[in-house]
């Protein structure tokens, strides 16, 4: 039990794909326009994560080595076809923000990287929280860059209107705002967890990085 | 049977089971894809043409028309009636803006554009995305079509949005290729 835990718990936190592996920086970059684009992206994510870590495992004694990886990529590219399909029936609004980047999902490399490094050599219960972790890791990840974005470069979170105070920089919302806050970001939890261990070497770490 | 061809058989099961998936979710949620678009389609061609209380398709001769070179950005044509009567016309256009087309919906009656809709576009957010605001796209509200429709840059009358000229040039020339295609069509008839 407290295995799942570790499991869950290294991608939501420990290995966090975005602001550790630096794992999938094309949605990263590109959906975080907003915080509900980043986490309907996430969610998607998720899904496709958490379903294909489930039948990578079931099959894990089955597929042959030689041919996983294409088995991994029909596994993948089918769930992300639902997901697709599914969110444009009946989540039109959110479809058309993610646009392209859905069908894009099938090339994250976070989706792949999990069912090869993880889901096939562990069990079903560890492959799942496996994929909950890192999926809700690349959610809030991407939910709290959507978040940062919006409030400075709209002026506005979850689309209601909260800046009269000062005028949005609008390079936030555009391309270069990725950068800047995806690189604050890093450098905030290094930064944090430097000050919780509080050792010289993770101090230096984080100085470096 | 020889390895390969195992993992021939094994991977076209995968595929299949794959397919099988797909093909059910494809029946489920096709439904609900296609009633969306039309009901789209329906409020972007009331909110254009508000007079209308039911549109038709138009007559085959003007969808000959955009097979032409001219109207080749041009997608649908729809007839607008109010009380059996024929009041104009809705024009579905797809120019090119900055990223992608962006769909517009032209309403023309009397000689008048009555209004204009964006109904899809993936222009940048903050910039080129505004051309779906109101303030934007009241503009050409009530502009004769006998005059070219263009932006001010272009010597028209039409205010771009700040930082966004390409996208709304954009809009300005698909209102443009329906005012054209509405003389066109009042001219053959």
């Amino acid at each position: 039990m407290s295995r799942m835990y570790d499991d869950f718990k290294r991608g939501f936190y420990d290995e966090h794909p975005i602001f550790r592996l630096v794992l999938g920086m094309c949605p990263t970059l590109a959906v975080t326009t907003s915080a509900i684009n980043g986490i309907g992206m996430g969610l998607a994510t998720t899904f496709v994560l958490v379903m294909s870590n489930l039948i990578v495992s079931l099959l894990r004694n089955l597929i042959p080595d030689k041919i996983r990886i294409p088995c991994y990529i029909v596994v993948i590219a089918s769930f992300v076809t639902i997901v697709d399909l599914f969110m444009a029936a009946y989540f039109p609004p959110l479809h058309q923000a993610l646009g392209i980047f859905i069908p894009l999902i099938v090339v994250n490399c976070l989706i792949l990287g999990r069912a090869e490094s993880f889901a096939s050599q562990n069990p079903i219960p560890n492959a799942l929280s496996d994929g909950f972790g890192m999926g809700l890791g690349f959610t809030w990840g991407l939910g709290v860059l959507g978040a940062v974005r919006e409030i400075l470069g709209a002026g506005s979170l979850f689309g209601i209107e909260i800046a009269a105070a000062f005028n949005p920089a609008l390079l936030m919302i555009l391309p270069p705002g990725a950068f800047l806050s995806l690189g604050l970001m890093v450098g905030l939890i290094n930064w944090w967890d430097a000050r919780q261990k509080d050792s010289p070497d993770v101090k230096e770490a984080a100085s470096n990085g | 049977m020889s390895r390969i061809g195992y993992l021939g058989v094994f991977l076209m099961l995968v595929c299949l089971v794959s397919a099988a998936a797909l093909a059910l979710t494809h029946q489920v949620t096709n439904p609900r894809i296609l009633a969306h678009r039309e009901q789209v389609r329906q409020e972007g061609m009331t909110r254009v043409l508000p007079d209308a209380d039911e549109f038709a398709d138009a007559p085959g001769w003007v969808d000959e028309l955009l097979a032409e070179d001219d109207f080749a950005r041009v997608r649908e044509v729809n007839v607008g009636v109010a009380e059996g009567q024929e009041i104009g016309f809705v024009f579905t256009v797809a120019p090119y803006g900055y990223a992608e087309e962006i769909v517009t919906m032209v309403g023309i009656s009397a000689g008048r554009i009555t209004g204009v809709q964006v109904l899809e576009q993936a222009e940048t957010p903050g910039l080129g995305a505004r051309v779906q605001e109101a303030e934007f796209q009241q503009q050409f509200s009530d502009l004769p079509t006998d005059e070219t429709v263009a932006v001010v840059q272009d010597g028209g009358e039409i205010d771009s949005l700040t930082g966004a000229t390409e996208s709304s040039r954009a809009v300005a020339r698909g209102v443009d290729t329906a005012r054209l295609l509405y003389e066109r069509i009042r001219k053959e008839r």
